[in-house]
């Protein structure tokens, strides 16, 4: 029922496009952002297919709200154009464009029921008032909250609230769903149930999201595509895995999970760092360049190691912090002249009878070191 | 094992003590000036000349005068009428302030709320200025069909002028705070001007409206000065007081007025506290405040609203403040016909020594009678009687009022 609902409605937006256009439902071209002197948004180039959901990932005042408001017309870009199914909307006023948004705060009218929160657009768009409840009390039902329409939204709880923010901007079947950090304002367990929701609502739509977090866990256990974001420009477009394992930045490498930072200089095959050479495979830079390593804590193992295995050194447990079925674990290392952080299973830990003072072996895996101009 | 049915009492900070002392002290004195006095006014409304309790007949021969019965329907539907032109008057001008982009927000805001500064009267004073049976614009008044400022006419618009500051106080705080947000979510699906105001704008400001219109009207009605000035014999609550008690030394029936002007109070306190009850937040702490975007004819319409209302403010202050500094010609013509009635506001006696004296200004006689009032003021038993005369409660009861108005928002 609520695909053949979507899909008729996409046909209504788009149906005329040749299905190649499809692929880029939505697209960012030279996008910039000037607040006076200060510059927001630097020429930001993007595509967004149909149906995909994307994450704009990033820090604070790195530009991903700013880029998800001028798509959503509420920020006015001061160069480049926004396409959106074929029809260029970059100079439309917001009640013009076809998307549906939802805000950190909620912004619930807290004036109205929750019916006549979810039925707004709706009623803006003049529907019969039969039409309005029948799609009201699906949505309603949608969101997992089919009996709460007469009640206020001060009567919800946080996590209630954002299902109904979620009900009113699915309402008129947008084809375009925004999140403006959508779960920051909820508690740790909401946040991943409604997580879980979205995502499956969003996958069982088709309906084409966006959504802007600064929480790595969400973008990564979210989106289709991370966009990665820093100063106001894109740093990487890919998927989670892809960001993750092939960070194509330091900073990327460093804003998404932690790192581990060596520096060091090129050898032949290998990189030294302090006394120690690790060796290391598709090296490219040539010898002698200084070189920053980075090193995700589980690319540092304790075992399986064998005899004759390569970049295996001794290290001195400093700290354990306890984390739940693992633990992260600084060593200190006398060859590579820095403590290192791993990950070790609390299994692991108490097999070995480990704890603050032990030795350790530990091996680097030569596949995972990524290297980075110093 | 400690007895759990004995209650833990924690010990009291130093510096709260501090506080408590001082509020005991804010709440002593709130009996001695504004508890007492009622109480007093109280007692004397269920007393009769003597001092002997008659209950509530003082009350009931009230109700069946019937040239006091009209002065009660008169405050009524004046203060009615002042509410609903003063308030959405000021609801315009704290729109205009508050979400246009207009230019001299600052002059206009400044200029809005000079009436406070002055005595409610001097609207009044200045209208009988303007329009009075000597008034610059006699003429025009006449052409609008409105044959004497005295009465009705000239203590609506001398209300209007008094009260605007005080509805606009209130009104710009209710309309400042807006969430930005939610006006996003509605452009966002679509919604047209008319529905936001309706659906956002207006149940924001709500209860500043209400607190407003609720302020208008306690503060229309208590109101001595403005009556008193250009009402003419259009008699209201307020007056009748003083006619009661100083012309008549009819302290009981003075009393039944005070409480009949007592009840807009009342009501007002009722009214809140049931609005306080219902108001759920607009605003959560992660509300984006609203600033307004320029939109040029909307601003400029809003500009234009805003010159008009500080432009008639300006010609209300300016005449008076250009009469005190003149010959008081149009005064002394004017209180030569209705003597009697402004004794308040001259001394005759100064009047005579003026004509003596050719050329003196209002200012001059209005420190005289600040001497002269000074002094009947530290004259002993004088007191009881200007409480009275003040209007009873009302003005005593107004800053209180304000101040918990304030709070509710």
């Amino acid at each position: 029922m609520d695909q053949a609902l979507q899909r008729q409605d996409r046909e209504k937006v788009s149906g005329e496009l040749p299905p190649q256009r499809q692929l880029s439902y939505l697209a960012l071209e030279g996008v910039r952002k000037e607040f006076g002197a200060f510059t927001a948004l630097r020429d930001i180039k993007l595509e967004v297919a149909q149906g995909e959901f994307v994450c704009f990932l990033g820090p604070s005042g790195c530009g991903k709200t700013t880029l998800l408001r001028i798509i959503a017309g509420l920020e006015v870009q001061t160069a480049g154009t926004v396409r959106q199914a074929g029809r260029y909307i970059s100079r439309l006023p917001p009640a013009q464009r076809d998307y549906g948004i939802v805000f950190q705060s909620y912004a619930l009218f807290p004036n109205l029921s929750v019916f006549d929160n979810v039925a707004y657009g709706l009623v803006n768009r003049r529907e019969p008032r039969a039409a309005i409840a029948a799609r009201v009390a699906e949505l309603l039902k949608l969101v997992g909250l089919p009996d709460s329409g007469a009640k206020y939204p001060s009567q919800l709880s946080g996590g209630q609230q954002q299902r109904i923010a979620l009900a009113r901007a699915l309402a008129t079947s947008p084809g375009l769903l925004l999140l403006d950090e959508p779960l920051s304002a909820l508690d740790a367990l909401e946040r991943v149930r409604l997580r879980q929701e979205i995502r499956s609502l969003q996958q069982r739509l088709g309906v084409t999201t966006i959504m802007v977090t600064h929480d790595q866990e969400e973008a990564l256990s979210m989106a289709d595509r991370i966009v990665v974001m820093n100063q106001g420009a894109i740093e990487q477009v890919g998927s989670a895995l892809d960001i993750y394992r092939e960070p194509a930045s330091p900073f990327v490498a460093d804003f998404v999970g932690k790192v581990n930072v060596l520096a060091g200089t090129v050898e032949a095959g290998a990189v030294r760092v302090g006394s120690t050479v690790l060796k290391c495979n598709g090296l490219e830079a040539s010898m002698g360049h200084a070189v920053k390593i980075y090193l995700r804590p589980e690319d540092i193992v304790a075992r399986p190691i064998a005899a004759g295995d390569s970049n295996v050194f001794e290290s001195r447990i400093e700290k354990i912090e306890f984390l739940g079925s693992y633990c992260l674990v600084r060593v200190a290392t006398d060859g590579l002249g820095q403590p290192l952080t791993v990950y070790l299973s609390l299994n692991f830990l108490s097999e070995q009878a480990l704890e603050p003072g032990s030795s350790l072996r530990l091996r680097i895996l030569p596949e995972r070191l990524r290297l980075f101009d110093a | 094992m400690p007895d759990l049915a004995v209650s833990i009492h924690q010990r009291t900070d130093p510096t709260d003590r501090v506080g408590h002392g001082v509020l005991f002290l804010i709440f002593g004195i709130l009996a001695l000036f504004l508890a007492a006095p009622l109480a007093a006014v109280l007692l004397q409304s269920v007393e009769d000349r003597t001092g002997d309790f008659v209950a509530l007949d003082n009350f009931a021969a009230y109700l069946k005068t019937p040239a006091l019965a009209q002065s009660l329907w008169n405050s009524v539907w004046v203060a009615a009428v002042v509410t609903l032109a003063a308030v959405p008057a000021a609801f315009l001008f704290a729109y205009a302030l508050t979400r246009s982009c207009m230019p001299l927000k600052g002059a206009f805001r400044t200029i809005a709320l000079t009436p406070l500064l002055a005595p409610s009267l001097l609207a009044a004073i200045s209208f009988i200025y303007w329009f009075g049976n000597q008034g610059v614009l006699k003429d025009a008044m006449h052409a609008l069909g409105i044959a004497s400022i005295y009465g009705a006419p000239g203590i609506i618009v001398s209300e209007m002028f008094a009260v605007f500051p005080h509805a606009l106080m209130i009104l710009v705080t209710a309309l400042t705070l807006a969430d930005a947000r939610l006006y996003e979510a509605a452009d966002a699906l679509g919604t047209g001007a008319a529905r936001k105001f309706f659906t956002i704008t207006l149940p924001g400001a709500k209860y500043g409206l209400i607190s407003a219109a609720l302020v208008t009207f306690t503060l229309v009605i208590t109101d001595f000065g403005i009556p008193k000035v250009i009402g003419g014999n259009f008699d209201v609550l307020a007056t009748d007081i003083f006619k009661l008690v100083i012309g008549q030394q009819d302290f009981q029936r003075g009393a039944v007025v005070a409480m009949f002007l007592l009840a807009p109070a009342l009501i007002t306190f009722a009214v809140d506290r049931v609005v306080q009850r219902k108001q759920t937040s607009m605003l959560t702490a992660r509300a984006v405040p609203y600033s307004p975007r320029p939109a040029r004819g909307f601003d400029l319409a809003m500009t234009a609203y805003c010159v008009v209302v500080t432009a008639l403010m300006l010609a209300v202050f300016g005449m008076a403040l250009y009469a005190s500094f003149v010959q008081p010609a149009p005064l002394r013509l004017r209180t030569g016909r209705r003597r009697g009635r402004h004794r308040l506001l001259q001394q005759p006696e100064a009047r005579v020594r003026h004509r003596d004296r050719p050329y003196r200004g209002g200012f001059y006689w209005s420190l005289l009678a600040g001497k002269d009032t000074g002094r009947r003021l530290a004259a002993p038993g004088g007191a009881p009687a200007r409480a009275a005369a003040d209007g009873g409660a009302g003005p005593g009861a107004r800053p209180g009022l304000h101040l918990l108005l304030q709070c509710a928002e």
